[in-house]
């Protein structure tokens, strides 16, 4: 069966893709000798791609996309927080005066962040989501599609750069499906990583404690490649086979997994927002990890907003800083793409209940390896409706598209050099030539 | 064949004569009866596949929210389950509407031909989209059912299914975690499928089996976010419940703690405790939203305040119905605080997300499959637009009546009907059509259960739940895009699968709501049972058969009682400690696991982790187990009744010694078949090759311990000194720790083959 036949197939049954012996064919086979070839794995070095699920619909108006009150008493107020006069900048970057030095609560925290990475950092204004479902919002930010059947852009990523890594595509959350392009992994209490990496010993720090000796291990490791070219001639159920061949491309790589280990820090962090970062971080440096989900939640702050919304935020901002200096720590900041969005933006009104609802407008920001910094692009009213756009010049023009997620995502996946390849291929972004808008040159 | 044999599972042809007629009248169109491959065409698969037009031009308006909404003619979006049967009935009732000497009002409507359209002239008489509709009208009138439109014994006609004695293992296992006795063997042995029912029917009474049906309950309403601590208590209302921490009179303090961690834990599942009482008292299953009562246990009775006899007042399992103090007005689920409080509400959210999730765990339908549509939010300009904006009412039509119906229990999941009554800017509390009595606003949510009970898509929801706990698969969704080249083959898949779920579902509600009749037609199924297909699938047969065949990797519950039923021992640190598997310390969630809080999705195939995780497992189990159970008796032993832990294959000249060969041979046939399933001929390959692996390693060993390379003890903790559940000392004569000859660690490597083999770690 053709792989991009079986793709589509896999992905309607809803099945990973990872060996290609159930196409029909076996790539692993030397053409000439019919001899099994060594599986074909090598530690990744590429970019890392990091997308940041602030899960709930932020409210960017209190961020990066700022609108204060005209007056204190204005009714028509989006934020009752701050005033438009205050607004900061940091290069070109407006920016809400929240947590500024005069509010000791937050110590200041915007400004220095902003202060700190203006630079890398590129905004995006006036993002039509088109949708107020928590669902379809965030698989919209995070795949350029808004109804179902796209994978998430990290999916997609780790997919292109190596799906054979042991921890391609790392998840902690967020809009992470994966269409069968990938395994998905999740990490839980690092503290039984070792074990895990050593699964071969007793003691993982101990090279002797092994179970079996080296012989009885290699031929144990001969008796399963045996048994699984017999299962593969005789299981003739396509779903059977793809779940055999999951299992043992699952095995190719986990020796990697040790690698893992010398690369996380020997005291992890106690936040928890750190401590994704922390293992994300360390499984790219150890060579198995193409791109992570990261998540954040609690901002779906319907009710007492500026009291939830704002710390939230600050938080975010946080995670976003600790990621930066892990990075540095790691040395690898110069390879890393950060991509920050919501399901949504907050409606530029409060509710009864001084909270905001769901408004399917909203922004992304973009970090990182490949990313103009100190820009924005697109641009909202002060109803914080979307201004349309020149895709060329990105001036607002009445004349211009509006700013949809699946622009974003394409110029994302033109960056990581995915759009052409066989898993873009696959999921098209449909963008007609007039709105091929080409975010970062 | 293995369910529903007292219904028919296939339709039946009507009318040849339809079907001449109609390939007259508009052959030209290829609208014919038949394609021109003479395949029949239903009614049901023209108006999916050819009369588009319903769904791409009229539904837009012409829905219950749509611009259209006051007409007669109203259509189901293709989001909701079903919609193709409620629109046949809609198209079938309207059909005969005629406006005298102008014709029929779904023609002669959208082309504005003597009559006005509200949505104006949308195409002519010349067009694809008329003549589509001219061709299911003449269907109307000449319906088309075609033989054997869903023919079970030709799709499975290749495919191999697992026989009495297979499909007795596997049900086991899924159900109860365990392995069959021999004498469950011998009742089914030979003597068709349907002699499995008795079995699974005793095997639907232990405890293992409720302990499995809270999982698949667990994995929707996901109230173990609660378990911990006293988390499910601190979210209750003390002054409701005045002795909601009862065991803080407890002098004990390791009794406090126990009596705390029980009555928080009944509280935390009494939504999960609600199905498994229904379900073991053998009631009608749509109590679990009519109950007048709650489930409790005797200590989540005391926290509640509740006073039930209980046969066993310290049993922390048992369960007994009783209703909540102050008259509560109890409807099942729908009722219970923590359920509730799971899927919270605000102000502004107002039941919404309550109702949506009981369309999804109740009805069948995802209602977000409705927000697909995209909404420009520069076109909601108008006051209240999920009452008036079409961008919004696509969903908010369907869940605001049902979000009203639940009106009276507030954000933290507590009966407290509103005093100024119901928000006046939404729609009237109800569910469909129907509204609720005024009279009956207060209990509203068990009017609302009532009319949720009464519904196909009740009985449709729990076949759906139990076909994705037992076989680990989400069930399909139809396809809709026509343009692709897989469309058949993949709506043929979705067609097998739904015509078995609807036909189950019908047996259920005709057997009175009985759940196990669910259980005992989903495992007798093709689709439980499905082994092997004959011979390797052709490329144009692939999407048809994506589906067939379970192989499910097993989640961490299933793999950790497997481990247990397989060797006797539980793979955890030490008897009192937690699974690996299951502690969210060690491996749970690297293992796909959930916590029912921030991870509420299975991993449902394999990464480098979990194949990390399997192989561990391997390896720790075979050191645990293999001299533990060479130190008991033959009689005794689950592993290795056949064959001595010191029998050599060969003697000290390399000699064969063939008895010897016989017996480990015969072993190997017996631990193929108790760790793997697989019924093995003594010469089958799969013997040879694990022979070969014992004898290799033995013969590396043997010269290794001859060189003092290796060590003629077994590793530490390997070695079978000490009874593994108590740590007593085992009697000295059945201790092993020497492996002079290494025999047990040949054995151990067997046991690593075997426990990290495919066939093992799935089902």
């Amino acid at each position: 069966m053709d792989r991009r036949k079986f793709i589509s197939l896999a992905a309607f049954a809803g099945l990973g893709v990872a060996s290609p012996r159930v196409f029909g064919g076996d790539p692993n086979r030397d053409v000439l000798t019919g001899k099994r070839k060594e599986p074909l794995f090598a530690t990744y070095d590429g970019t890392f791609y990091v997308m940041i699920n602030a899960l709930g619909g932020w409210d960017p108006t209190s961020l990066c996309d700022p609108k204060g009150y005209k007056t204190p008493d204005d009714p028509e107020a989006l934020n009752r927080s701050y005033a438009t006069s205050d607004i900061l900048s940091a290069g070109n970057i407006n920016y809400a005066p929240l947590g500024n030095a005069v509010d000791e609560g937050y110590d200041g925290y915007y400004q220095t962040w902003f202060e700190k990475h203006y630079q890398r950092l590129m905004v995006l204004n006036g993002v039509d989501t088109a949708t107020n479902g928590h669902d379809s919002g965030i698989r919209h930010c995070m795949c350029g599609r808004l109804a179902e059947g796209f994978p998430s852009f990290g999916a997609l990523a780790a997919a292109s750069a190596g799906k054979e890594l042991p921890m391609s595509y790392l998840s902690f959350g967020g809009y992470d499906e994966t269409m069968g392009l990938v395994a998905r992994t999740r990490s839980g209490n690092t503290n039984a990583l070792a074990r895990i990496a050593y699964p071969d010993r007793s003691d993982p720090n101990n090279e002797e404690s092994v179970f079996h000796s080296q012989a009885a291990s290699d031929r144990i490791a001969q008796a399963q490649a045996e048994r699984r070219e017999h299962l593969e001639s005789v299981e003739n159920l396509p779903r059977t086979r793809h779940m055999i061949g999951m299992l043992y491309a699952a095995r190719t790589g986990s020796n990697e997994l040790k690698k893992l280990q010398e690369y996380l820090p020997d005291m992890l962090s106690g936040n928890g927002n750190e401590r994704q970062a922390q293992v994300a971080l360390a499984a790219y440096k150890a060579g198995i990890c193409a791109s992570v989900n990261m998540s954040i939640g609690g901002f779906d702050t319907h009710g007492n907003h500026d009291q939830s919304q704002i710390p939230r935020l600050v938080q975010l901002l946080q995670m976003i800083d600790f990621l930066w200096q892990e990075a540095e720590n790691q040395g690898v900041a110069d390879k890393m793409t950060v991509l920050v969005g919501s399901d949504f933006g907050r409606t530029p009104r409060y509710n009864d209940g001084n909270g905001k609802d769901h408004w399917s407008v909203t922004s992304m920001m973009l970090m990182g390896k490949g990313i103009p910094g100190n820009k924005v692009i697109g641009a909202s009213d002060d109803g914080h409706n979307p201004k349309k756009i020149n895709p060329s010049t990105f001036a607002v023009d009445e004349g211009g598209i509006r700013l949809e997620p699946r622009h974003v995502h394409k110029s994302l996946r033109r960056l990581a050099g995915i759009d052409d390849n066989e898993y873009g291929r696959q999921f098209p972004l449909a963008i007609p030539d007039d709105e091929d808008i080409r975010l970062f040159g | 064949m293995g369910w529903s044999h007292t219904k028919p599972r296939t339709k039946h042809v009507v009318g040849k004569l339809a079907l001449t007629a109609f390939a007259g009248a508009s052959m030209s169109l290829g609208l014919a009866a038949c394609e021109g491959n003479g395949k029949c065409v239903s009614n049901a698969e023209f108006l999916r596949t050819k009369a588009t037009v319903f769904q791409e031009r009229c539904v837009t308006c012409h829905n219950s929210s749509g611009a259209a909404k006051e007409t007669k003619f109203i259509l189901e979006r293709s989001a909701v389950p079903g919609y193709i049967d409620a629109n046949l009935r809609t198209i079938g009732d309207l059909a005969s509407y005629y406006k005298e000497d102008a014709g029929k009002l779904l023609l002669i409507k959208p082309t504005q031909d003597g009559v006005d359209h509200g949505g104006g002239k949308l195409f002519d008489k010349k067009s694809k989209e008329y003549e589509q509709i001219v061709a299911m009208l003449e269907r109307v009138d000449n319906p088309v059912e075609c033989e054997d439109e869903v023919n079970f014994g030709e799709y499975f006609a290749d495919v191999e299914l697992l026989d009495e004695e297979a499909t007795l293992r596997k049900a086991s296992l899924a159900l109860v975690g365990r392995l069959p006795t021999q004498d469950e063997y011998e009742q089914v042995r030979g003597l068709g499928i349907d002699s499995l029912d008795p079995v699974l029917d005793a095997m639907m009474e232990e405890d293992r089996f409720f302990t499995r049906l809270g999982e698949w309950y667990n994995d929707l309403f996901l109230t173990d976010r609660y378990v911990g601590g006293t988390e499910a208590l601190d979210l209750l209302y003390a002054e409701n419940y005045p002795s909601l921490y009862w065991f803080d009179a407890t002098s004990s303090e390791a009794l406090r703690d126990q009596q705390a961690r029980w009555s928080n834990i009944g509280a935390a599942r009494s939504a999960v405790n609600l199905v498994k009482y229904v379900v073991d008292n053998d009631l009608p299953f749509t109590e679990v939203l009519t109950a007048d009562y709650m489930v409790f246990t005797p200590y989540s009775a005391k926290s509640f305040g509740v006073s039930i006899d209980f046969d066993d007042p310290e049993d922390p399992n048992e369960l007994k119905a009783g209703k909540l103090p102050g008259d509560y007005p109890h409807a099942g689920i729908l009722s219970d605080p923590i359920w509730n409080i799971r899927f919270p509400t605000t102000d502004t959210n107002r039941n919404r997300h309550r109702a949506r999730m009981i369309y999804r765990f109740f009805l069948a339908t995802d209602i977000l499959r409705l927000a697909e549509r995209p909404i420009d939010p520069t076109n909601i300009a108008d006051h209240n637009p999920t009452m008036n904006n079409e961008n919004c009412t696509a969903c908010h039509a369907a869940i605001d009546p049902m979000a009203g119906a639940m009106m009276n229990f507030d954000s933290m999941g507590q009966y407290s009907p509103p005093e100024d009554g119901w928000y006046p800017d939404m729609r009237v509390p109800g569910f469909k059509d129907l509204t609720v009595p005024f009279d009956q606003f207060a209990t509203a949510h068990q009017w609302l259960a009532q009319q949720i009970a009464d519904e196909e898509l009740f009985s449709v929801s729990t076949v759906q739940t139990v076909f994705t706990g037992l076989t680990g698969q989400a069930v399909m969704y139809e396809p809709n895009d026509t343009n692709d080249p897989d469309y058949t083959g993949k709506h043929k898949a979705f067609e097998i699968q739904d015509a078995l779920i609807k036909d189950i579902a019908a047996s259920f509600a005709e057997e009175k709501s009985n759940f196990k009749v669910v259980v005992r037609e989903l495992i007798k199924s093709e689709f439980f049972r499905a082994k092997n297909a004959r011979d390797p699938i052709p490329d144009d047969k692939a999407a048809e058969y994506i589906s067939v065949g379970t192989a499910q990797f097993l989640p961490p519950e299933q793999l950790t009682r497997k481990i247990e039923a397989v060797t006797g021992y539980p793979w955890r640190q030490s008897p009192t400690s937690t699974d690996y598997l299951l502690s969210g310390n060690e491996y749970r969630i690297f293992f796909g696991g959930i916590d029912s809080d921030s991870i509420t999705e299975r991993i449902r195939e394999p990464n480098g982790i979990m194949a990390n995780i399997a192989t561990r497992m391997s390896n720790e189990m075979a050191c645990r187990t293999t001299a533990r159970d060479f130190s008991n008796e033959p009689p005794d032993r689950l592993l290795f009744p056949f064959v001595e832990p010191d029998a050599q294959p060969e003697d000290d000249n390399g000699n064969a010694i063939p008895a010897v060969i016989d017996a480990i041979k015969a072993n190997i046939q017996y631990l193929h078949f108790h760790v793997l399933g697989e019924k093995l001929e003594l010469d089958d390959p799969q013997i040879d090759r694990t022979y070969a692996l014992f004898i290799d390693v033995w013969k590396d060993g043997k010269t290794g311990i001859a060189a003092e390379t290796y060590d003629g003890n077994l590793p530490g903790n390997c070695r079978a000194t000490n009874d593994w559940w108590t740590g007593n000392p085992l009697p000295e004569e059945r201790q092993i720790s020497a492996d002079p000859d290494y025999t047990i660690r040949a054995w151990m490597g067997v046991m690593t083959y075997l426990l990290s083999d495919y066939r093992f770690l799935h089902e």
